[in-house]
């Protein structure tokens, strides 16, 4: 591939759009490492999407709740039809809640499996690095020292500066089990070190616990 | 008619305060004398485009840096040995052939192992250097201010492709746009962040 078919096919576009096939991407690849002025606009296109991909160009934007104003009760007028059409819909709603749940029931039956990372303590190891994936959830085992935990547990995620990004009152694991905490990859920006607060009043050796970690670029 | 041997004169706008530099002769014999200059903009300047070229081959951040820092490794062994390299203006060429053997070689012993699960997440426990980290933290400001220097279309046309990774027909059919299209606006939205983003680093 010569620089001019490069410019002219778009070349740089269809390689970041994943357009290419292997030949093609192959010779593209060899022509970029050899050509300065390609080369130049790879590192920049590749820049932008490292930057993109690791939340940098913002997250999408949340859909607002919207409050849909209730038309006001009609007077009713006794019919004859009205019971019959009421009968009609709760066999409808009921047929389609059945077709609904044996749905649902069939996706449950589907195996999932998680790959959590194991946060410990953060005066036990080197401070893990976590990657989060756009889009997907980011699993965490946070292990509580496998002791027995009554009550609830607190658990806060913070930045490094003190701001919280999360917060709940959960009950505790059983028989010495980690907290699992499934936590959308968007709350996250890869490059940053994140603590996480595990409080338990009723055990002074948990009470504070603090793991600490970085979300890596992927 | 005489013919002139015209040397390559590779004119580039610097990237990331990259400072200029010809891939010669002398930029060859400084690489093979340890010249700690030409070092940095040689493992910074392949190591940008390793990284966009090994993206589509490997899945872990780590593996990548491993299949970089193998493929450096080789190179520079192999020019300190020689010398020299026959025609310096395809240090590129050469670069780019031993990365593709370095990563022939990852699939190959890859294969004869058993491979972790796709969204297998492993702690990496490496650490970078203070000094590429404020180095890192420096541009990632740079970036992001190029990023939002772009206008909102460009934002939300990369965030759709880069970051929620939508299909493409699915963009097209949103944007009223053909793929022939798609890739147009995808060159505008770079070029725009390119500029941005060459102003920044050296303004």
């Amino acid at each position: 591939m010569d620089h001019r078919h490069a410019i002219e096919t778009l070349a740089l576009e269809r390689y970041l759009l994943g357009e290419m096939a292997e030949q093609e991407r192959d010779a593209f690849e060899e022509h970029f490492f050899s050509c300065i002025e390609c080369a130049e606009d790879a590192r920049a296109a590749g820049t932008m999407r490292d930057a993109v991909t690791s939340g940098l160009a913002g997250t999408p934007k949340q859909t607002s709740t919207k409050v849909v104003p209730m038309p006001a009760p009609r007077r009713r007028i006794a019919s004859i039809v009205v019971p019959w059409a009421a009968a009609a819909s709760l066999a409808l709603v009921a047929g389609y809640q059945g077709l609904v749940l044996r749905q649902g029931q069939k996706q449950l039956a589907a195996l999932i499996v998680l790959s959590p990372v194991t946060l410990r303590p953060a005066s036990r190891g080197q401070e893990p690095v976590v990657f989060a994936t756009a889009g997907a959830v980011l699993t965490l085992a946070v292990d509580l020292g496998g002791g027995v935990i009554n009550g609830d547990v607190e658990y806060e995620i913070r930045h490094a500066d003190g701001s919280a990004i999360a917060s709940d009152r959960v009950p505790a694991p059983k028989d010495g089990a980690p907290l699992l905490l499934l936590v959308p990859s968007s709350l996250f920006q890869s490059g940053q070190h994140y603590v996480l607060l595990v409080k338990n009043s009723g055990n002074a050796s948990l009470t504070p616990a603090d793991y600490r970690f970085t979300v890596g670029a992927r | 008619m005489v013919a002139v041997a015209q040397s390559r004169v590779l004119r580039y706008r610097p990237l990331a305060r990259l400072p200029f530099h010809e891939f010669d002769k002398a930029y060859v014999d400084r690489l093979v004398a340890g010249d700690p200059e030409t070092e940095r903009h040689f493992t910074r300047y392949f190591g940008d485009l390793m990284t966009l070229k090994l993206r589509s081959r490997l899945r872990s951040p780590a593996a990548i840096e491993d299949a970089k820092q193998e493929t450096f490794v080789r190179v520079l062994t192999s020019l300190k040995r020689k010398r020299s390299l026959a025609t310096p203006e395809t240090l590129g060429a050469f670069v780019n052939s031993t990365c593709n053997n370095v990563v022939f070689e990852l699939y190959r012993s890859g294969s004869r192992t058993t491979a972790l699960p796709d969204e297998y997440d492993e702690a990496d426990d490496r650490r970078p250097a203070v000094d590429s980290t404020m180095l890192a933290d420096e541009q990632r400001g740079m970036v992001k201010a190029a990023l939002d220097g772009l206008p909102e279309k460009d934002r939300e046309l990369l965030r759709w492709l880069f970051y929620e990774e939508r299909d493409k027909d699915e963009i097209c059919r949103e944007l009223n746009v053909d793929r022939g299209y798609l890739r147009v606006l995808l060159h505008r939205a770079k070029a725009r962040f390119r500029e941005r983003f060459t102003d920044q680093t050296t303004g």
